[in-house]
């Protein structure tokens, strides 16, 4: 187990590095550079400021420094629009208020859809099946941001219960609707696939086999039937993640939730390359040490995964 | 969000790979059979065919133009509402623009987008997918790790890179979704063609040397059409989903142009001032171009797939 | 009272295409270490009789008539009585080892989760239990292997993990339904050797389902033959084998290859099995009887004791098969 692991976790590096040469490149690729503003600047001043960010050495140079000072000293580099803050200061800033409600969007969607899922598989074409279906039928065409003005419209404007923006240190109330917002959509895709994958594996060969041992149903359902039927679950858990933490760019625009989304959505205004890029790789790096996480619990649910 | 997950697709593969041992009446006028009498497939139909006529014909039927500012309603919710009279049957928007224009004209963008953006993915993907699986081996390893470093990309933050980079416009945004989403289609066709490279009538071809490119084009594209007619269905209202998101944000297409996205932000930014047509028939179109999609979708893969004859 | 009394047991499918009947009308009794074999080809309803005894049929089926153990009618019981018999008193053993076993689970997890249920026992005691059962079923090291996952098995070994899992609340009734189809002729043999002497040390009664009449032959006292969801004859093995009373028995019987009958030509039975989902109207075997008369696309004389243990549904006299055999 152990040497699995660290071999899909050296497995994992290359990808990293290949992701962090090609968004640099990617910067590099943009017409103009991250000078060009509507307003002329004299010729001095943009020779300066690229003197300043180093911008003036060779490509090679300018990839190798940027890529090193990530992998070294996990710095992303100063801003070039907020001259006094670096990336890193932004990213510390956004990033703890995302991962809050992303990471219970997260798991409402990973639970609720789970749940639900599972008991309209086990009480096939009972009303619970219907609503399971119909909400996810309903809900897969409700991404975020058509939720969250729905949400809003109801439950602000509407029926004044909640408020319709803000942080406030992570008040619940000011967190309700982002969760509900982000999840609902994912929450139905998992609702659907843990139905499917359920309902196939209440039907295979082995669990006849447990109940034919008498186990009562709910020790079939969950001894049994619920680790294979997670499986394919699982492999969705890294898009839903990320999903959560993009995502936080329609709910920071829209709740005023001072996430990473408002950050990306400012820099891309700008065109802030050095945030936009860092708050990318920074996406990504996740999803990739997600994916690996997501392999490793592959390896630890199926036994005929081999180490 | 597709209603179809990569593990169905992956099912769907490997049982399409069989089809052609399904014997009696052709494949394709058999799954025409089936996806008629599957009502959700058809009220699918029903949807889209009614959402082009309103996205192809809407402007010419509205009474005013999209982008012709009524100073006598605007800002005033009082009086932008939905007014048959005056010919603002969807009611008029915060600058006083009919919305019965405005929604046609975004349902035309949003689809023009989903459309071509799912047709440079698809093309894309169906092509790497059958070279990698066909050519296997250490090709197919590389061309698939590409794959999968592109999927760890977090695709709506490069979405918004691109549009920074090369400036907003209708086709950098379509040509920007469909270079970055075809790594999914890539990897079940892939799967698809590994399956198939094994048939007998591709090694008849390569035994009488044909060259790999033509078994590619002539052999292993055809029979790959039923899944990846599927797949572009269900690849459609993501898509719509990804531009309308970009949209959503303002940094999709530009004023006075609108697409279904522009359209719910700015209903979505209305919604205090008590002008709720403004988000409700931007969303209700929205919402019936993303379910027409989807049935159809799920009514083709059902109508191509033999398993529950 | 005999331990098990089934009685016009049938089963009905519903499927998209119509109802599928299939099990008619079966009746039989088994007593205490009595070993019974039912015989017929895929599709003849013989698993089905056997999922429908332990009410483990599929969702869309339904049992239909009576299926009485020990006196507890089986045939649309509440759950909780058919789980205190599964397993305890009546346990099966299913055609495909490689997918009957959980494989998400070690042996030891799954094995001695049914005595935790069923007898109360600890972890620890259940597992030296499981240990001892498999050291029954002669699995080599099997205080080593129990800790295993079943893919890390060969396919004899996990059919072998499945008796000893059968085994284990040392149950009155054993259901074996084809239990050595999935597996190398030569493994075959080992498995129903096996089976042979742990009926014999254990005493229990076993149904053995098959479409093998070898292994009935070497199994089996009583046999019964289906064909379409119905029986065609039933009667004690050795007469059986001797003198089969039935055409679709006798062309099973030809069908065999014997050791005693060096160079003779073995003969295949013509057509398929029926489809089913049409309700069953005279003789099922008639298409592909050839002792086929007119009346038997219309009706079939019910099953009727011609012998002594010998019964048999035909339309042609006996002395008409028992002639021709001689």
């Amino acid at each position: 187990m152990y040497s699995y692991t660290l071999k899909r976790t050296l497995g994992a590096i290359p990808t990293l590095l290949a992701l962090v040469v090609i968004s640099f490149l990617l910067m590099h690729a943009a017409p103009g550079g991250p000078f060009t503003f509507e307003k002329q600047l004299p010729q001095q001043v943009i020779d300066n400021l690229n003197a300043k960010y180093g911008l003036d050495q060779p490509l090679y140079v300018q990839m190798a420094r940027y890529v090193w000072g990530i992998v070294a000293h996990f710095d992303f580099g100063p801003s070039f629009v907020y001259k006094d803050r670096t990336v890193n200061e932004i990213i510390a800033q956004g990033f703890p208020v995302t991962l809050q409600y992303g990471g219970w969007a997260f798991l409402f969607a990973v639970v609720f859809g789970v749940g639900l899922g599972v008991a309209a598989a086990v009480r096939q074409n009972s009303l619970i099946d219907y609503f399971a279906v119909g909400l996810s039928i309903v809900a897969s065409v409700l991404p975020n941001f058509v939720l969250a003005p729905i949400l809003v419209l109801i439950f602000t404007v509407g029926l004044h219960w909640l408020p319709g923006g803000g942080w406030e240190g992570g008040d619940w109330k000011h967190q309700v609707m982002p969760i509900i917002a982000m999840s609902t959509a994912y929450m139905a895709s998992i609702t659907r696939m843990m139905r499917s994958s359920m309902l196939e594996v209440l039907n295979s060969n082995h669990i006849r086999t447990a109940r034919a041992k008498g186990l009562p149903t709910w020790k079939v359902i969950l001894r049994h039937a619920l680790k294979p039927s997670l499986i394919p679950v699982l492999s969705y858990l890294g898009p839903v993640f990320v999903a959560m933490i993009t995502g936080s760019v329609v709910i920071d625009m829209y709740f005023s939730t001072a996430g990473i989304g408002k950050f990306f959505v400012d820099a891309a205004l700008n065109r802030d390359y050095a945030v936009m890029m860092g708050v990318t790789l920074l996406a990504g790096g996740l999803t990739i040490l997600f994916n690996l996480i997501v392999d490793l619990l592959y390896a630890w649910v199926d036994p005929k995964v081999r180490y | 969000m597709a209603l179809l997950t990569p593990i169905d697709m992956t099912a769907l593969a490997a049982r399409m790979a069989n089809l052609d041992e399904v014997k009696g009446r052709s494949l394709w006028a058999d799954a025409r059979l089936r996806f008629f009498r599957n009502k959700a497939a058809v009220a699918g139909v029903v949807l889209l065919a009614f959402c082009a006529t309103y996205a192809l014909f809407g402007q010419l039927i509205a009474a005013h133009t999209y982008d012709f500012q009524n100073y006598d309603i605007m800002g005033e919710a009082s009086k932008s509402g939905p007014n048959w009279a005056e010919g603002y049957y969807f009611g008029a928007d915060q600058q006083g623009r009919d919305l019965f224009a405005r929604t046609a004209m975004g349902t035309r963008i949003s689809l023009i987008v989903g459309l071509i953006a799912t047709a440079i993915s698809v093309t894309l993907g169906t092509l790497y997918g059958a070279v990698s699986g066909y050519l296997g081996g250490r090709v197919d390893a590389v061309m698939m790790r590409l794959v999968d470093i592109l999927m760890s990309i977090p695709y709506l933050f490069v979405l918004i890179l691109f549009l920074v980079m090369f400036g907003r416009s209708l086709s950098v945004l379509y040509l920007a979704i469909g270079l970055l989403s075809w790594p999914g289609m890539a990897r079940i066709v892939r799967g698809q063609t590994l399956t198939l490279k094994g048939r007998e009538y591709i090694e008849a071809a390569q035994a009488t040397g044909v060259s790999s490119f033509r078994i590619i084009i002539r052999h292993i594209v055809p029979n790959l059409m039923g899944i990846v007619v599927v797949y572009a269905t269900l690849l459609v209202p993501d898509v719509i989903i990804g531009e309308s998101f970009i949209s959503f944000l303002g940094l999709g297409v530009q004023e006075p142009q609108t697409s279904l996205g522009t359209l719910i932000s700015d209903g979505a930014k209305s919604v205090y001032y008590n002008t709720q047509w403004e988000i409700a028939f931007p969303i209700a179109f929205f919402m019936m171009v993303m379910f027409g999609f989807y049935f159809v979708g799920d009514g083709l893969r059902d109508a191509l797939d033999p398993k529950d004859r | 009272m005999a331990m098990l009394d089934v009685n016009n047991l049938s089963v009905r499918f519903d499927t998209p295409d119509g109802v599928v009947n299939a099990v008619n009308d079966v009746s039989f009794s088994l007593d205490k270490g009595q070993t019974l074999g039912i015989v017929g080809e895929s599709g003849s309803g013989k698993s089905q009789l056997a999922f429908a005894i332990m009410g483990l049929l599929a969702k869309n089926g339904r049992a239909g008539g009576s299926v009485r153990f020990n006196g507890t009618e089986l045939v649309g019981a509440p759950l909780s009585t058919l789980n205190r018999i599964r397993a305890n008193h009546i346990a099966m053993i299913f055609q495909d080892p490689m997918t009957s076993l959980n494989p998400y689970m070690r042996v030891s997890d799954q094995m001695a989760e049914v005595l935790v249920h069923h007898r109360g026992m600890g972890k620890a005691a259940a597992v030296a239990e499981c240990v001892r059962m498999l050291d029954a079923v002669k699995i080599p090291d099997a205080r080593g292997r129990v800790r295993l996952y079943p893919h890390e098995f060969s396919g004899g070994m996990r059919q072998r993990v499945m008796i000893a899992m059968s085994l284990l609340c040392q149950p009155d009734l054993l259901i074996a339904d084809e239990p050595t189809t999935a597996l190398d002729v030569t493994v075959q043999a080992q498995i129903m050797h096996l089976l042979g002497e742990l009926q014999r040390d254990f005493g229990m009664a076993t149904i053995l389902i098959t479409h093998d009449l070898g292994v009935i032959a070497g199994f089996a006292r009583e046999v019964i033959v289906m064909y379409g969801g119905q029986v065609m004859e039933s009667a004690p093995v050795d007469p059986f084998f001797a003198r089969p009373s039935h055409p679709y028995s006798r062309g099973l019987l030809h069908a065999l290859p014997r050791v005693d009958q060096e160079g003779a030509v073995l003969s295949a039975i013509p057509g398929t099995p029926p489809n089913m989902t049409r309700a069953p109207r005279g003789c099922p075997f008639a298409p592909r009887c050839d002792l086929v008369m007119a009346s038997c696309h219309d009706s079939l004389s019910p099953l009727t004791e011609w012998a002594p243990g010998r019964r048999r549904a035909c339309n042609r006299p006996v002395s008409d098969l028992l002639e021709d055999a001689a």
